[in-house]
């Protein structure tokens, strides 16, 4: 182009921005202001920035609630080294001293003195229903199974009306002074 | 950088505080160009209503992206090809796709007349709007980005992905066509 049609270029663009000066209308521009205030208000995060530890406080609130949780629990549960270990149910066929032996299996290492002496102080198990027969000994009853004879503690009132009868009782087995005791919770004949 | 700062802060700077939550960096922002996509989309249309939609749907896209925005070109650029796309595919949208042809007949240069003292006059000036219009929608493209925007030849013809020859013609009928019209005004 000669410098001629560029003097004309500039007066036809000079005379068109000082005419062109519509603007849009002022609703429209609150609405689009409104808009970008909102998008940046309804996520203040930085971009760029990675999160920290320090925006999220409640990140070390939860850790130390669940750090109580533990602690307490931990201290409701019972140290393994001083639980006694479960009984297992005694089969009928099952002697109660063959029952505390395997009840104990720590007592199996040791010497058979120390077995008996810590089979007397063996704690009380349930166990299963045993079967036998009611029979009276010298002001004492006795529960006569086949495999067995055992000695029923504290007896109920009503015992001897199961005397020399099949019964099946439901109790507590103990060995006491080498002599295996039952407490009866339930007694039903056969 | 912040707002607080009293030296004036480039687009591309005031874009990416927008990003990091400055709202008022994009206000700056807004009030600086809202004029010329305005009319860049008027012109375009010659609908007010219609103007008025795409320049709030372009402003939308901006916001939305102010978090991925990277100042890899000038704002501006970036700004007016969302505005261009935009406005390519309204075209498309209302089947007037063939706007964008490129229909231009060559003015001769000697024909032209002495408009730099015929456009004193209001009047002519006024007309000079509505010719502005009525070019040819390529014509038009490069005639905004050129006196609107602000842009080089080089940067119109990156934005509009045409050659620099092509985009200078476009500008060169234009203003042929423009002086021409205005002169018929008279």
């Amino acid at each position: 182009m000669s410098n001629k049609s560029n003097i004309h270029d500039d007066a036809i663009g000079q005379a068109y921005q000082q005419q062109s000066n519509e603007l849009p209308s002022s609703a429209l521009d609150q609405q689009i202001l409104a808009a970008s205030r909102k998008a940046v208000a309804a996520k203040p995060t930085p971009v760029g920035k990675t999160r920290s530890w320090r925006n999220m406080p409640f990140i070390p609130a939860i850790a130390a609630s669940f750090f109580v949780v533990a602690v307490f629990w931990a201290q409701q549960e019972p140290d393994n080294e001083t639980r006694m270990p479960q009984a297992e149910v005694a089969p009928m066929s099952i002697s109660a001293p063959a029952l505390l032996k395997s009840a104990a299996p720590q007592m199996a290492a040791q010497s058979e003195p120390e077995v008996a002496m810590l089979a007397d102080m063996a704690t009380p198990e349930t166990l299963s229903p045993l079967q036998g027969v009611i029979t009276q000994r010298a002001q004492a009853w006795w529960l006569i199974t086949q495999e067995q004879e055992v000695l029923i503690h504290t007896p109920p009132s009503n015992i001897a009306d199961f005397a020399q009868q099949p019964v099946t009782v439901q109790g507590v087995l103990s060995q006491r002074n080498g002599v295996t005791e039952l407490t009866i919770k339930d007694i039903k004949l056969d | 950088m912040r707002l607080s700062n009293s030296e004036p802060l480039s687009d591309e700077q005031l874009m990416l505080n927008y990003g990091q939550g400055d709202a008022a960096a994009f206000e700056q922002l807004y009030q600086k160009h809202k004029g010329g996509v305005y009319r860049y989309f008027l012109r375009h249309c010659s609908r007010a209503d219609v103007a008025e939609e795409l320049h709030h749907d372009i402003w939308m896209k901006l916001i939305n992206a102010r978090e991925t925005y990277q100042p890899t070109a000038k704002f501006t650029t970036w700004l007016y090809t969302l505005a261009h796309n935009h406005l390519v595919n309204y075209y498309r949208k209302n089947n007037k796709a063939q706007l964008l042809d490129f229909d231009d007949v060559a003015e001769p240069e000697d024909e032209l007349p002495e408009l730099d003292k015929q456009l004193t006059h209001s009047r002519q000036a006024a007309d000079l709007i509505s010719q502005v219009e009525s070019l040819p929608a390529q014509q038009k493209e490069v005639f905004l980005l050129r006196h609107e925007a602000g842009f080089s030849l080089e940067e119109i013809a990156n934005l509009t992905k045409s050659s620099f020859e092509a985009t200078k013609s476009r500008l060169r009928y234009a203003m042929a066509k423009l002086k021409k019209g205005v002169s018929y005004e008279q």
